[in-house]
Parts: C-alpha cells; structure tokens; sequence
C-alpha cells in the first residue's frame, strides 16, 4: 500500500549515487516521488535518476523566499524556497498533505517492543497520514530520528507539540509556507503551534538521517562548512525569541526551543470519527532477514 | 535555642547521608520559585549542623547555589545523628492530603491575580489536570490511547536502575575490575552493565509486507 500523498525531496548537489540516499531508500520501498532540483542541476540528476522524476526549482521561489534576514543573495536560501514550491505543486495536483522529506534519509524503522527495526514495506507512510487524517487541529507531523530515540527508555507512540523535521508530513490548508534561511523546519513547526495547530512527531516510525554535517552537499557545503551553527541558531532565537535560546553544547552552538507551553493542547478528533478499538498492523509483519 | 540567621553559602554544605535526589526540570521549577519569592526562605531556612552540613533543605542549598546568591537562611545546630535523620525525613514528608477541588478553585482564584502558578512546585501533569478540571486547561492528550487502531505500539522502561561512573587510575586497575565483575570492557565502550543484559539484535528482523511472506 502506497502514500496517498505525494512526497517530494528538494536536493541539491547530491545526485551521486552514494549521496543520494532518501531517493535509493524510496526506491528500495517502491515509493513514487519528485524531486526538486535547481535548474542549473537538472542534468546531473536526471542521467542518474531520470527526468520524468524531477521537478525544476521555479526562480520566483527564490526570489519570493523570506529569508528572515538581510543577506539577500550573498548565501544560499537553504530548502525552504524548494519546500514552498512543492507545497504549492502539491495543491496544484488537488492534494490535501503533502510530504517533504530531506535528501539524506537512509531508512525508515519501526519502534516497538522497545526495539527499532527496519521498515521494508511503504504502508508505514499511510499508516502516519491515516492518523493525521483523524484530528481537525493537526497541522504537521512526521517520523522522530532514530538515534533519539533508545532502546530502553519508554516512550510514548508519539510526542505532541514538537518540532517536526526532515521527513513532514503537512496539511496542505494551513496558513503557512517555510521561512528562514536556516532552520525552517522549528520555525515553521513553532509558527503552526503559536497559531493553535498541532504537530505530532512519531516515535513509532522512526527516520534514520545521516547525522547533519556529514554527507557532502545540501546544506553541509552550503552553510554548515562554511559558518558552523551559530548564525542557524541565532535565526531560530530572532524568529521565535519568546521561546528559543541560545546555548552551546557537544562543541558547537545550538538553539534551545521551549515547547512546554504547547505541550497540554489537545488533539481534537473529527466529528463521527470511528477508531477500531484493535490494532491495525496494516499487513506489517515481522520477520528474520539476513 | 539558635535562631535563623543568614549564612554564607560557602560554610554549608549537604549532609552525605541525604537520601534525596530531584530532576533536572523539578530543579529548575525550583530555582525559579526561590527567584519569585526569595523571602520564603527566610521563613523556612535550612536546618544544619555546627560544620555546615545541612539535613533539612538540601535542595534549597543546591537552588541558591545554583542561582549564586552568597548567603542562605539557616538554623545551624548540633543534634544527634539519629535525631537528624528524623528530621530529614520529617522535612520531606506531607502528612495532609490537596483536596483537589478546593485545591483547583483556590488555583483559578490565584491565576486571575497573575500567580505564575507553573512555578508553585506541582508537576506539570499534575497541574494540568488540577487547572483542565476549571477549564483552565485542556485535558492531556493520552498518546498511548490516542494510537488504538493503528499498529501495535508497546513501550517499558529498560532504563538502568543507577549508573555509576567509575574511574581507574591504570590499566591494571580496570582487569583487576574486569576480573571483580566477571566481564571484559571494551576500550572503546562507554558502559557496561551488571549483570550483563541481553542485547537484542535487530538488525536480523524486518518488517515486511504480510503478503510478500
């Protein structure tokens, strides 16, 4: 069983086979997707993964793109001008989510039993929109990272009013579109919940990314090897000052984010909403592989 | 019989036997109710011996430290050990029970005068149904009963009971504590357990289609 909801992957730089990994992941679990490149890219990335996948960057959305600076064209505009595009293709083809995933995600695992395993069958992705489809104030939702989520410590299914990152899942008719240059993903997660939405962050389905300043490319070349994290986490504390602060940790500066304040809102089911009382493995089974 | 007086910071410290412990958010709940209203403590000071160690308040010691401020209200007199432990003990219980109606009342009483009530010492559970049951909040969402009927979703707590960190001054150090656990560490490993626990390997298990079986 497929996603209802198309899935786009904004990329730039990272056509190479060996960089290119939510494409090979998606193409491992026989997933349809777009992804957006710069047109500059468009041959590189459609002799490796052909053009009838690829969207091309309309410029309007780089021009168009509150940076949330003033530095103009002096840097890249990170992804969020390629989210944007994609949110509006979405609607264009009559979507009502849409999904937008970062362009270094290796796998997608499953948490239960305390155990984190890997996913080889796309229905997990229908299983989250399903969810999602059940509350009138859910507005952005999408896998937690692996490597934040532990074997032994217990968890809930999924964490409510949180930042969403990397893998988002987004009702299409919320008030919104991406901003920043850098860290839109908080930004924007924090605008939906100052505004009344929801955001649920699974802990159930889990993304396994590449850890951030590793894989050459995307924003790696484009601003983390060039400036470290400082000027990312100070845009964070001048979207969002009455939450956000900065802080440094593990040799680098981060941004910390209090969502104490949202955390009691509560998800609010549609009208007549009928939940099966049993599980629903959506034909999920766990099996030994080699 | 000795009065509270100011003492300065660096002539008290917490008594080793104190059983008491607190978490990283409870924490600074705290250091933000002591910011809000530094009088209490002079109305309730801390309780020490003659060297400084302090049985009662341990953690308003730790919050004033925390907070750097120089002196703290104490009571700084010898008592019996056991008598000491008693009242450690003591300080720390709570004999009455919230009558949580009147409780909730008095709450939505205190926040139409502005009280900051998040830094009154409830858990933030706990204040949330307090204040949901006023209609001063909403009710918590319950996850766990918010995800029936999707896929099965089962989590406990497989968290270490304690974690020590232990230091050895030389290799010859760390065999002679290999051999005292029965165990080999790695040179790389940050941790071990005792006894060592099981690791599941889920890198053998997939979750496939039911079909494609």
């Amino acid at each position: 069983m497929l996603p209802n909801y198309p899935i786009y992957i904004p990329s730039k730089g990272r056509w190479q086979h060996n960089r290119r990994l939510t494409t090979r992941t998606l193409d491992a679990l026989g997933v349809p997707y777009r992804v957006i490149v710069e047109e500059q890219e468009f041959e590189q990335y459609a002799a490796e993964i052909g053009s009838e996948r690829l969207l091309v960057l309309d410029s309007a959305y780089q021009r168009d793109y509150d940076t949330l600076d003033t530095l103009g064209d002096t840097k890249s505009r990170g992804p969020g001008p390629a989210r944007n595009f994609a949110w509006d293709h979405s609607i264009s083809e009559g979507a009502k989510w849409h999904w937008v995933m970062d362009d270094n995600i290796s796998k997608f695992t499953r948490l239960n039993h305390n155990a984190r395993i890997t996913l080889r069958d796309p229905v997990f992705f229908r299983a989250m929109e399903d969810f999602c489809e059940r509350y009138t104030n859910l507005g952005m939702a999408g896998p937690n990272y692996r490597f934040f989520v532990t074997n032994r410590e217990q968890r809930p299914p999924f964490i409510l009013n949180s930042r969403i990152y990397s893998c988002n899942l987004i009702r299409n008719d919320v008030p919104f579109r991406w901003r920043g240059r850098y860290n839109e993903d908080t930004i924007l997660s924090l605008d939906m919940m100052k505004a009344g939405w929801n955001t649920v962050l699974f802990n159930a389905f889990l993304q396994d990314k590449i850890a951030t300043q590793i894989l050459r490319g995307g924003c790696t070349d484009e601003f983390y090897a060039k400036e470290g994290t400082l000027a990312k986490s100070e845009m964070q504390v001048k979207a969002h000052p009455d939450v956000s602060r900065l802080v440094w940790k593990f040799n680098r500066w981060h941004h910390y984010v209090d969502y104490s304040k949202f955390k009691y809102r509560a998800l609010k089911r549609k009208p007549g909403l009928i939940i099966p009382q049993e599980p629903n493995e959506y034909g999920l089974k766990l099996t030994q592989v080699r | 019989m000795a009065e509270p007086r100011l003492v300065p910071l660096t002539e008290l410290h917490p008594i080793e036997w104190n059983p008491r412990t607190i978490r990283t958010d409870r924490f600074q709940n705290l250091c933000q109710s002591v910011q809000a209203d530094p009088e209490f403590l002079r109305l309730r000071p801390v309780l020490a011996q003659s060297d400084g160690a302090i049985y009662a308040g341990n953690m308003r010691y730790r919050a004033a430290e925390h907070l750097k401020l120089r002196d703290i209200w104490a009571v700084i007199e010898d008592v019996p050990d056991k008598l000491a432990k008693e009242r450690a003990i003591r300080d720390n219980q709570q004999w009455g029970e919230w009558q949580e109606d009147q409780l909730s009342e008095l709450l939505a009483g205190l926040h139409e005068q502005g009280s900051a009530l998040d830094i009154l010492g409830f858990e933030d559970t706990e204040l949330n149904k307090l204040l949901s049951s006023v209609g001063l909040a909403e009710p918590e969402t319950d996850r766990f009963a918010e995800w029936q009927g999707m896929p099965e979703y089962e989590s406990e707590d497989q968290s270490a009971a304690y974690k020590a960190i232990v230091n050895f001054a030389s290799e010859e150090d760390m065999k002679a504590f290999e051999k005292l656990i029965g165990q080999q560490i790695p040179r790389n490993s940050r941790s071990v357990w005792y006894p060592p626990q099981e690791r599941s390997d889920s890198r053998n298990f997939a979750y496939v289609a039911e079909s494609a079986t």
